[in-house]
């Protein structure tokens, strides 16, 4: 076979090294960028030069041994003194008489394609122009080649877990078949709980009730090539559960704060925060800040409202603080498109990531209980009033709206001097987590409240026992337009008689006002299981992408410092289109980029003699 | 035994002079000289001199394999390629070459094996900033 052919099948066979030689002449001295056994080269004889003649020529050059190979008798494996390098080998031996040529063994490698099950589906990984069949957000295909790039990474580098990376978010099911053998082994329950409720009773289990962070903790490191599932970025990781939001997926700065003080303290290098908010906290601030001390680096999200964090009217934070050690990432589609509900900036986000029809992880299984359906008439509401319910009052199970005043709110008035309740029993059994929600129309003079209680023990909620969801003082929007609670969480009150009220009370001088009316009641359970997947949306997806790119950088060059990762993943990234301007980069995450980037050397000095 | 002597090195970034710092050397004497005298000062012939050229250590584990190095460019002088060597298990932060009398830019680029997308020929760094330095006659 002659060489010009050798080359060209193996190119078909998708085989060429990472830098190949050239056959043309002689010696074939390996290029700079290729990967080559340093301590053997492969030398070929020319025909009738015997056994013990290449013994001789071995003998004259040092080697260590030498060994014809198999089925390719005229090649020899030759394996160098220490001190010799393979230049140098491939020039003394190829100089030889008896030698037709001489050349380094090169390094080949098998193209990294984990075998999970569903790694089909993870266009972020692998954008074939697949249809991501679980995927909600349109467009659910997209463009090959639109992704990081993670095939070509994962020739480098799989193993993640040198890093510790923290997922502060709303726990993570440790127990999951996919996250069990990649979690921190630092304690039992592989991370603490910040959050204000316990999800087992136990107040430090960090237990994932929302789904959330199970979620982001397999993007980072679902463990990968298991033949289930999917393939985590990186596919052996070290994931420490830091639970600060709770099963309604809210968290305060005192947990968050908290939790990232524990991640620090415990070893983590990355700390991942799909998370954000919109008044500038300096708690919040002063903590990041504070990991540069520890050498630790901060991925968090752009936030998913689709506006320009730059704005001084709309930051986002963490995104919007301007430390060294912070990446904020935003959300790219299936065609590299700017996902319309990511934020952007172009000063405050630094890049993008995949972020729509995301594959991963899941704590378990939703349910949801529904009531209060406009229109249609609901049961089961028991309505007690200290006052006379002409007009006012709760009256329900005459349709699906409740309201106080029952008769024509919007133009009748509730009663002054009132303690309006109404209150129904749910059964929530064998499940881990519930989340009420709604959505109400409050407007009510001051001095005057509406709360949501709810009781474990069933009967009326507002009476001894009941917990109320707001907190002492109740809600008042002071609005007549629709409003979400955006999930409470009533986790305690899993049972099989929880009972859930509203009380509308009104000082005895109330001016009074058009009152509450509440609709589209849910409450949405959340039974654990090993083996859940979902599939969603939002820049709390990009963002672990982009952190699991930080940590495969990191595991590959252990020496690197934050600055370095940062500098890798930021400058390593893929110029997009979409992204111009809109982000401090342009860049879309690319693991690839990242393995390969380079610092530009410094330091340089000079000495002439 | 060598004399010293002392010259003056600058750094300067090529896009940006404003901020040139200014660094004192220790010069082992070298071959050749100038003579002395009153008026305009012959201009001496160039002499051939020994420079080592020295950089911080790359972080990156793929400088510091096979297949790893630095390229360091001297203006008007061919390329010098300094690969990691085997036989140390390192890459060398250090060059030294022969140059004549003469003013020189230097930069240092480092290169792995590891391709980055849409090459098939290893990735490199972005040349350092450029560092100025003189050759005495």
């Amino acid at each position: 076979m002659n060489r010009a052919f050798l080359a060209s099948l193996l190119a078909g066979l998708g085989l060429l090294p990472v830098q190949t030689s050239t056959f043309a002449g002689l010696p074939v001295l390996p290029q700079s960028t290729a990967q080559y056994s340093p301590n053997r080269i492969l030398v070929k004889f020319k025909p009738g030069v015997s056994g013990p003649a290449r013994a001789l020529v071995a003998q004259t050059y040092g080697a260590q041994a030498m060994t014809a190979l198999a089925y390719q008798p005229d090649i020899t494996v030759v394996v160098l003194p220490p001190a010799q390098a393979v230049a140098e080998a491939i020039r003394a031996y190829s100089g030889h008489p008896s030698v037709a040529y001489a050349q380094p063994d090169y390094i080949y490698h098998i193209e990294a394609i984990p075998n999970d099950t569903d790694y089909a589906q993870q266009w972020a990984a692998n954008n074939t122009g697949q249809t991501i069949t679980t995927g909600t957000w349109t467009p659910t295909a997209g463009t090959a080649g639109d992704d990081m790039s993670l095939e070509s990474a994962w020739n480098a580098q799989t193993d993640c877990s040198a890093v510790t990376v923290a997922v502060v978010d709303s726990g993570i099911n440790y127990n999951a078949t996919e996250l069990a053998g990649n979690m921190w082994a630092g304690n039992a329950r592989h991370g603490q709980n910040f959050a204000a409720d316990a999800p087992t009773g136990v107040g430090s289990d960090p237990m994932d009730l929302n789904g959330h962070g199970t979620h982001v903790a397999g993007i980072i490191g679902a463990i990968g090539n298991n033949g289930a599932g999917v393939a985590g970025v990186c596919w052996k990781a070290s994931l420490m559960a830091v639970r600060v939001m709770d099963a309604s997926g809210a968290g305060l700065t005192s947990t968050i704060v908290s939790g990232i003080g524990y991640a620090v303290a415990n070893g983590a290098k990355i700390i991942n925060m799909s998370l954000g908010g919109n008044g500038y906290d300096p708690t919040f601030d002063n903590a990041i800040s504070s990991l540069q001390t520890s050498g630790v680096l901060a991925v968090v999200a752009a936030g998913n409202s689709g506006w320009n964090n730059d704005s001084g009217a709309t930051p986002t934070y963490p995104c919007n603080f301007t430390q060294s050690n912070l990446i904020c990432v935003a959300a790219l589609d299936q065609n590299f498109a700017h996902a319309s509900f990511s934020n952007y900036g172009a000063t405050s986000v630094d890049v993008g990531a995949p972020g729509t029809n995301i594959l991963s992880t899941y704590a378990g299984a939703h349910a949801t209980i529904t009531d209060l359906a406009p229109g249609v008439a609901s049961t089961g509401w028991t309505a007690t009033s200290t006052t006379a319910q002409t007009g006012g009052g709760w009256l329900p199970g005459t349709t699906g709206v409740l309201s106080d005043p029952t008769a024509g709110w919007g133009t009748a008035l509730y009663n002054a001097g009132t303690d309006d309740r109404v209150y129904k029993a749910f059964s929530l059994t064998g499940v881990n987590a519930a989340v009420l929600d709604a959505r109400v129309m409050v407007n009510i003079n001051s001095g005057d409240y509406l709360n949501v209680n709810y009781n474990s023990l069933g009967g009326d909620p507002f009476a001894s026992g009941g917990i109320n969801a707001f907190g002492a003082t109740g809600l008042n929007l002071g609005t007549t337009t629709w409003y979400a609670f955006g999930g409470l969480d009533i986790t305690p009150c899993i049972g099989t008689t929880c009972t859930v009220g509203f009380q509308l009370t009104s000082a005895a001088a109330s001016t009074r006002s058009y009152g509450v009316q509440l609709e589209n009641l849910t409450i949405t359970t959340l039974t654990l299981n090993n083996t859940g997947f979902a599939t969603l949306d939002g820049t709390s997806m990009a963002t672990p992408e982009t952190t699991g790119v930080a940590a495969l950088v990191w595991a590959h060059n252990p020496q690197y410092t934050y600055t370095d990762v940062a500098n890798a993943v930021k400058l390593g990234g893929r110029p997009v289109t979409a992204l111009s301007g809109i982000t401090a980069t342009g860049n879309a995450v690319n693991g690839m980029g990242s393995l390969a980037y380079i610092n530009a050397p410094t330091g340089i000095s000079v000495i002439v003699r | 035994m060598h004399s010293l002597r002392t010259i003056t090195i600058r750094t300067t970034a090529i896009a940006s002079l404003g901020a040139a710092a200014i660094f004192s050397l220790s010069l082992a004497g070298c071959g050749g000289g100038s003579g002395g005298g009153s008026g305009a000062a012959p201009i001496p012939p160039p002499t051939s001199h020994s420079v080592t050229l020295s950089w911080a250590p790359n972080r990156e584990t793929e400088v510091n394999k096979a297949g790893g190095g630095y390229t360091v460019a001297i203006s008007g002088q061919p390329p010098l390629d300094v690969p990691y060597v085997a036989a140390s298990g390192i890459t060398p932060t250090t060059v030294t070459t022969t140059l004549m009398s003469g003013n020189y830019l230097v930069t240092v680029t480092a290169y792995s094996a590891l391709n980055a997308p849409g090459s098939t020929t290893g990735s490199k760094s972005a040349p350092s900033a450029a560092f100025s330095f003189s050759v005495p006659y």
